[in-house]
């Protein structure tokens, strides 16, 4: 693997813990080969070190209150992009514009664009400068954000709720890359009694780490039972 | 333009860490739980339903290689308080009890116990800890044909 086909995303994910075996394992190897991928982990690792330090004292001193709302919609805009249909055109284009060196000027386009229709509303005849809604070119900046969307799981009206970075389709069991880390499943059984009849503890190892399965067997009734 | 996309995942650590921080060092007093009562059948295409998709890793196990039909049957929401027991009864007769037992850090604890169809037997309880969100399961009792599996999934909350 050359250090080309590392794409940051792929790091991130390594750092994260998230890339299956295979693809560790790939790059681990490049890790070893080349150090300037192995200077780009570790800085990934002192900032987020840093980061993590900086934040903890401030966060402490927050009420949990105010962060309550902010984890309720994230969970509401995972749900959604996990219902969302793939992009369309326009959501890819403006993707790409975002990721472009051709922002800027695009930008500038767009200002003056959107300047020369309002200046057209405020020349017309009759026209009251309120374009507001009338030219949606004006008015939207983000098609994405106006996409449609699943309902929100909750009962919660549905708010102008920050999206996060990631726009593309992404699996239900897979969060969007600027989502928290996934939870893991490993459990730790401490207690467990089979009443009704017998059963096993099985372990399922996947990416979100051991998913514990008990397994229980129902007795069949005895004939004594049957009877009663 | 590497600046930048680094500069892009640094506001996303923030963003993270800003929101995970505080919930991870406060005791859990409350959770929210989703279960979920899926049908396995040996009959089927083996394709696992949108509603399922997260359980796709677990039910592709070798553990599930017998069966090939998974429906969701009903799906149920329990508030859990802590210490306070919680009960949700399925269509299927069976019933599922949930206690929180608290928690720290990511971690919860949780008693659960699986009750058969009748009520009169309770077929498995247990007390276990998980990562906030993780998935536990309890399965095996038998249902038209086929086996249940019960999937407990608890998100922590505060007051």
């Amino acid at each position: 693997m050359t250090r080309a086909s590392i794409d940051p995303e792929t790091l991130s994910a390594y750092f994260d813990g998230e890339l299956p075996p295979e693809d560790a394992a790939r790059v681990e190897a490049a890790l070893r080969a080349d150090p300037a991928v192995a200077r780009e982990v570790e800085d990934l690792a002192r900032v987020g070190a840093a980061v993590r330090a900086c934040l903890g004292a401030e966060a402490r001193e927050v009420p949990e209150a105010r962060f309550e709302p902010i984890w309720d919609r994230i969970e509401r805009d995972i749900d959604a992009q996990v219902a969302q249909p793939a992009p369309g055109p326009w959501a890819r284009f403006v993707t790409w514009l975002r990721g472009s060196h051709a922002r800027p000027a695009f930008a500038v386009a767009g200002v003056a664009a959107a300047a020369a229709v309002v200046f057209a509303v405020l020349r017309a005849p009759g026209g009251d400068g309120n374009a507001a809604g009338a030219h949606p070119a004006v008015a939207t900046t983000d098609p994405g954000a106006k996409a449609p969307s699943a309902p929100a799981p909750s009962a919660a009206p549905s708010t102008e709720a920050p999206r996060l970075a990631h726009s593309g389709p992404a699996r239900a069991d897979e969060p969007p890359a600027a989502a928290p880390a996934p939870p893991r499943n490993d459990a730790e059984v401490e207690f467990i009694e089979f009443d009704g009849g017998s059963g096993r503890i099985e372990h399922i190892e996947g990416r979100r780490g051991t998913t514990t399965v008990i397994w229980v067997r129902e007795e069949e009734p005895t004939d004594t039972e049957r009877e009663l | 333009m590497r600046r930048r996309a680094f500069a892009g995942a640094v506001a996303a650590f923030v963003v993270t860490a800003a929101s995970a921080g505080p919930a991870a060092a406060a005791e859990r007093t409350r959770a929210k739980c989703d279960l979920h009562a899926v049908h396995l059948t040996k009959k089927g295409d083996g394709t696992i339903p949108p509603e399922l998709s997260f359980l796709e890793a677990e039910l592709r196990d070798d553990q599930f290689a017998a069966y090939k039909g998974f429906h969701l049957l009903e799906r149920k929401d329990l508030l859990l308080v802590k210490d306070q027991a919680a009960r949700a009864a399925f269509r299927t007769g069976h019933t599922l009890g949930l206690t929180l037992l608290g928690g720290k850090g990511k971690r919860l604890r949780i008693r659960a116990s699986l009750s058969n169809r009748s009520g009169d037997r309770t077929l498995v309880q247990t007390t276990y800890a998980i990562d906030d969100g993780g998935v536990f399961l309890l399965g095996g009792p038998s249902y038209n044909g086929g086996k249940l599996l019960f999937a407990i999934r608890c998100r922590g909350a505060r007051g």
